[in-house]
């Protein structure tokens, strides 16, 4: 059943509004709906201003009118993450020691949506501190899979991938420290993107593992995400570690195809323990590959066991730095989960911390040699199982947790120790009715060349017009 | 201090934290610990001159471009 303006993408949305035939009004009241009703009930709010949300919307569709649009966003509707920092409105970070938190900065991030005439109307449940890949958290309560309530939705961004799937708004900014991207994206059927690391600025976004964080945009199809990837990107002089190499156009190749670029598909390491549907589906999507035309090679992708090692080292020392003064004075308002994984990280040497940063550049040039030398793109599962249910991975604190933690981020946190660019892309769905997806890992700052790819794959098969069951507007 | 055992990483917990915990909660820290250090024993030559870890976005962009 079609939903309407909910059911719009945000690229289409964004023409729409440009001219003149919807107005941000009718798509922001929309959306606010939908949050106050189902997004309430799959509990993937944390706040909403309707009057404010509002009242922008009316000076967007007025600014229009008068002066044509501000940017590629106008008047848009999104929701983001509640760690990204506006200053003076809540910032909560799904955590009950950031309850009441008001910043006095405003994430690079957030200035640049609105510099591209984007709304910013709600802000999203998310795991405590971002720190966990299932969605689980003990404060907020476990937000519900628009797909099937009792299945996880994935984390960190919980409530992005929730939201977006379920048509409450058009775009959200998620991040991604070890999957928290990838995972919600193909636990909900959405793309998500996890730049190059210094594409895209973390400034005034709340920081787990500064050495591994990345910001970028969930949605629902490729062209909005590399919609929302175009307004985000770009040397901030506020975050250092951003790169100051010119933004390409991520949407100029869009329609080129695949044919003739290589994509190899990851086997050894990536099939290991493998569920066969999963693997099914990678294959499926390779086939897909090469009836498009693109060279399809498999490739044996040696252990990436030592690479999770010392990313789980990295995230668990920054992230222990960064809470130390709040495990001494406030350990019992962190989640039994959270607070047992941020202890684990006081626990690293400093000198085993920053032998782990320096191997980067090896591994990274290992891993470009050895596995991306001849090809264009990685294709693996995001997750080498299907998405489970929340009961199943409902493990609290007890000492089941870190298993649980490293099997479901277990491919996607190799790639952010990594720094390399992935795109999380629906391929299909599983014998339970929830969404499969693949990775599409590529070399530094080849975003163009993966949307380029996902995009190929997404008009061949359809992968990004499936509609979950609870789902606004339909 | 190093935390290659349970007994050293519940002292220096103690010591930073003022926490207790069970060797079971520690041991997971633990073998990472000792997992990076085995893998770091094998490199130790190769990182004797290598820059320092915030250069990493310049390696990106060094490394960028095109497979071969």
């Amino acid at each position: 059943m079609s939903g309407g303006i909910a059911d719009m993408g945000l690229a289409a949305l964004a023409r729409a509004i440009a001219r003149g035939k919807v107005s941000s009004l009718e798509a922001a009241t929309s959306c606010l709906k939908g949050l106050e009703t189902l997004g309430k009930e799959l509990n993937a709010v944390a706040g909403i201003d309707p009057e404010a949300a509002l009242k922008a919307a009316r000076r967007a569709d007025a600014q229009r009118r008068k002066s044509g649009k501000r940017g590629r966003l106008h008047g848009v509707p999104l929701a983001h993450k509640d760690m990204y920092y506006r200053a003076g409105r809540l910032s909560e970070c799904g955590a009950k020691i950031r309850r009441g938190y008001v910043p006095d900065v405003t994430a690079t991030v957030l200035k640049r949506l609105d510099a591209a005439g984007a709304l910013d109307v709600a802000r999203l449940n998310m795991v405590e501190f971002a720190m966990g890949p299932t969605g689980h958290n003990e404060h907020t309560g476990t937000p519900m899979n628009p797909w099937n309530k009792a299945h996880v939705p994935g984390g960190s961004s919980s409530g992005p991938g929730i939201s977006v799937a379920a048509r409450l708004a058009y775009g959200s900014l998620g991040s991604d420290t070890g999957g928290s991207i990838r995972l919600p994206a193909a636990f909900c059927g959405l793309v998500g993107i996890k730049p190059t690391y210094g594409l895209v600025s973390r400034y005034g976004a709340m920081p787990l593992s500064f050495s591994q964080d990345h910001v970028g945009p969930l949605t629902r199809t490729v062209e909005d995400a590399g919609l929302m990837l175009q307004a985000i990107a770009g040397h901030d002089p506020d975050d250092p570690t951003t790169s100051a190499r010119e933004v390409p156009n991520f949407l100029a190749e869009l329609e080129k195809g695949a044919k003739g670029r290589t994509v190899a598909v990851a086997e050894g390491w990536f099939r290991q323990g493998i569920d066969a549907e999963v693997a099914a589906g990678m294959d499926a999507a390779a086939e897909v590959y090469r009836r498009l035309g693109a060279k399809v090679a498999r490739i044996d992708v040696p252990s990436l066991d030592h690479v999770n090692d010392m990313a789980m080292l990295i995230t668990g020392a920054e992230s222990a730095s960064y809470h130390a003064t709040w495990l001494r004075e406030r350990p019992q308002d962190y989640g039994a989960q959270i607070r047992q994984r941020i202890q684990a990280g006081v626990m690293y040497p400093a000198a085993r911390y920053l032998e782990a940063l320096r191997l980067r550049r090896h591994a990274l040039a290992w891993f470009l040699d050895k596995v991306l030398g001849k090809a264009d793109a990685l294709l693996a599962p995001v997750l080498a199982f299907p998405v489970p249910t929340i009961a199943e991975t409902d493990v609290g604190g007890d000492h089941r947790a870190f298993e649980v933690v490293a099997r479901v981020a277990r491919n996607t946190r190799p790639v952010n120790y990594l720094g390399l660019p992935a795109v999380s892309v629906p391929c299909g769905f599983t014998r339970n009715g929830l969404p499969l997806g693949m990775q599409l890992v590529g070399r530094p700052f080849a975003e163009a060349r993966l949307l380029r790819l996902a995009r190929a794959y997404e008009r061949e098969t359809g992968c990004t017009s499936h509609r979950p069951p609870h789902c606004w507007g339909g | 201090m190093p935390t290659d055992s349970t007994a050293a990483a519940a002292e220096w917990l103690a010591a930073y934290l003022d926490m207790k915990l069970p060797d079971d909660q520690l041991l997971g820290a633990v073998r990472t610990t000792s997992r990076v250090a085995a893998g770091m024993t094998a490199r130790a030559g190769a990182l004797a001159m290598e820059d320092e870890p915030a250069n990493f976005t310049a390696a990106l962009e060094r490394l960028a471009g095109a497979p071969k």
